[in-house]
């Protein structure tokens, strides 16, 4: 199994249309960039199809090409051997991969990240006996410490099977890199501390009938307190679908539950809380960083000099952690930014000119080598107290991040859609 | 009253794009609904769609629900009033015309009074909340797994690539629906208000408050466009590749 690490995605995403030539756009470079990259993309979709390659692309999205995995299961099953599956044989398939029966017949958009990227590993093991060849590029960042090995078992099964396995990750994706990196180096920043009033919470995600029957979801969390005072930054952690992000869009006012709201309050100060989704590339609406920022401060000058002036300080402060890490990798162009970390930046930047009371990252680290999801986490926590605006981070790494946090709210589920949230120190 | 029937369940194929045909043919140019004003009997063509309307809102609310009917009718109510809206300005500021020369659809030959033109606009949302919601009912009546499965199951060589095609298209319909909803969830983290920015200190009290809003609504309309579009043809290549390799094999 031929694997290599990169310490940025540009260089990944490069390497990998090097070796297959897969040739993913580049979401982050605004509309000329993506429509540029757009036609290479389908070629090499389609040349891909032919020499039959299996992928594995970070973003899920890009994993799936049906509305329900049991279609995206059964399909991949039938393409491998040329004949329907029985169901059973789809179950089986899913179940080995910790997907249940009932998961099966949700929309893919309602599923959580991880539950997606489970679909997806499962939908290339399903092919792989008919691959000649299998790319698993950052899987990782998706997934808690129990699924992570399904990722080995894929590769080794396309090497049993006599394709060639290739593994790109980010530095640190798959095992924390240093777990015991003090905090002198990384999260020094002053602490800030805040209340997260929990109340019990009711959330229900209706069922459908059309066209194809679902049931509904139905998701209570309860805290053993009703009212937690706790340290920024704070980690949120917690199994694949358990529930941390629905949490995460409760408290961002996203999501409306019929009881009463968590609600994140900083000295008396409370608001709905902003909120970068593991997927970040979704908030730029297709726009590059800086027109993003433009568009969003349209209407206050004074908010939009403050995100300009917080996003270059965020980014030479990047760019001097890296140089001092003596890193390979920088930041981005100064003069255009595309990269990845720089658009992560940018939405830091935009929420926190905003003044809220808590920022919520969701897997910040997603698509980020190890060390440079501390620095960005570094230099957000620093700019966020400075502003009296708390952090939380959720992640599926709990056992690196706790190192990057001060306390902890662990996510479990407690079986009928219970989700218990408890609080520990890190 | 949702689950009551389910077109997407019918069989064959055949009979169910034949139905769905004929429910639509009002829309695309059969029976006898004007698309737009006749001067002698506007009322009762005016009556005559929003009775067809009120059928196929009937029609889609046993399928697909209650619950899904209204969020689609929100959407057509959007573009409708957007249309009757713009329609407004462009007929006041008299471009409405020069409009219909390069766009025939728009061209409403017998309205020639401002009432009857101010009708014609009523026609056209009316059409609108009409064919929208059933425009979308129809993509979902053809999920793609079943064109695959079908492929699959029957073996069917001659028809696979047409079949495949079909899939192709349907999905990437049904992939917009997809794509609006992940945009709306990150549209409304931006914008708690929807139809507002977050940030409007500099509008505080001023006049020309609501003509930079009427570009913000621009902008946001062309935002909105380019996520859409990008989010929606990055998939493409994801369909292609995977459905690919069922003619390949």
């Amino acid at each position: 199994m031929l694997q290599e690490q990169f310490l940025s995605f540009e260089e990944e995403i490069a390497r990998l249309a090097q070796l297959s030539g897969i040739r993913v756009p580049n979401m982050a470079g605004g509309p000329l960039a993506f429509f540029a990259g757009l036609s290479a993309w389908l070629m090499s979709a389609s040349a891909a199809a032919k020499k039959r390659i299996a992928l594995v692309l970070p973003d899920p999205a890009l994993n799936l090409a049906l509305p329900y995995p049991r279609d995206e299961l059964t399909l991949a099953l039938a393409i491998a051997e040329d004949m329907t599956p029985a169901p059973t044989q789809v179950s089986a398939l899913a179940a080995r991969f910790n997907l249940s029966e009932d998961l099966l017949d949700r929309p893919v958009t309602g599923l959580s990240g991880g539950e997606r990227m489970l679909v997806s590993l499962a939908k290339v093991s399903a092919l792989a006996s008919n691959a000649s060849a299998v790319y698993a590029c950052s899987p990782y960042f998706w997934l808690d410490a129990k699924n992570r090995s399904l990722v080995a078992t894929i590769l080794d099964q396309i090497e049993a099977s006599g394709g060639q396995a290739h593994l790109l990750t980010l530095i640190g994706e798959n095992a924390p890199i240093d777990p015991t990196v003090p905090r002198t180096n990384y999260g020094s920043g002053p602490t800030l501390d805040w209340t997260l009033l929990v109340p019990h919470i009711d959330v229900c995600f209706p069922g459908a009938t059309f066209p194809k029957r679902q049931s509904s979801k139905r998701l209570r969390f309860r805290a053993a307190q009703g009212t937690l005072n706790v340290l920024s930054p704070l980690l949120l952690s917690g199994a694949n679908g358990v529930g941390k992000t629905t949490f995460a869009k409760l408290l961002a006012g996203i999501i409306v539950p019929a009881s009463t709201p968590p609600t994140a309050v900083v000295d008396g100060f409370s608001e709905p809380a902003r909120l970068i989704l593991q997927d970040a590339l979704v908030h730029l609406f297709g726009e590059t960083p800086e027109t993003h920022l433009e568009r969003v401060f349209r209407f206050d000058a004074e908010r939009k000099k403050e995100a300009f002036v917080l996003y270059r300080e965020m980014e030479s402060r990047a760019a001097h952690e890296l140089n001092r890490a003596s890193t390979s990798t920088s930041v981005g162009a100064k003069s255009h930014a595309e990269t990845l970390l720089q658009a992560k930046i940018v939405l830091i930047a935009e929420r926190l000119a905003s003044r809220v009371p808590l920022l919520i990252l969701d897997e910040p680290g997603w698509c980020l080598a190890q060390p440079v999801a501390a620095i960005l986490l570094d230099a957000t926590v620093a700019a966020a107290h400075a502003r009296g605006t708390a952090v939380a981070v959720i992640s599926h790494q709990a056992d690196w991040w706790r190192n990057m946090t001060l306390e902890e709210l662990l996510f479990c589920d407690e079986g009928n859609g219970e989700v218990s949230i408890t609080r520990r120190a890190n | 009253m949702s689950g009551l029937l389910n077109m997407a369940q019918l069989r064959p194929l055949a009979l169910r794009a034949a139905i769905l045909v004929v429910f639509g043919a009002p829309l695309w140019g059969g029976f006898e609904l004007h698309k737009t004003l006749h001067v002698e009997h506007p009322f009762r063509d005016l009556g005559r769609w929003v009775a067809y309307c009120v059928f196929l809102y009937i029609l889609i609310a046993l399928n697909v629900g209650i619950h899904k009917l209204v969020s689609w009718v929100a959407g057509a109510m959007v573009l409708a009033l957007t249309v009757v809206f713009s329609g407004g300005i462009f007929r006041s500021l008299k471009i409405w015309e020069s409009l219909s020369a390069i766009l025939p659809w728009l061209h409403a030959a017998q309205a020639s009074t401002t009432e009857q033109q101010e009708l014609d606009l009523v026609f056209r949302l009316i059409m609108i909340m009409a064919s929208l919601p059933y425009m979308l009912f129809v993509v979902e009546s053809f999920p793609a797994a079943e064109f695959l499965r079908d492929v699959v199951r029957q073996g069917a060589r001659r028809r696979a690539k047409l079949y495949i095609t079909l899939a192709v298209f349907f999905r990437i319909f049904q992939h917009v629906f997809e794509v609006v909803t992940t945009l709306l969830v990150a549209w409304r983290e931006e914008n708690p208000r929807g139809i507002a920015p977050r940030e409007v200190a500099d509008l505080r009290g001023a006049p020309v408050r609501r003509i930079a809003m009427i570009d913000w609504y621009r902008q946001a309309l062309w935002v909105w466009a380019v996520a859409l579009l990008e989010n929606s043809l990055v998939f493409v290549p994801v369909a292609v590749r995977d459905w690919q390799q069922f003619i390949d094999e």
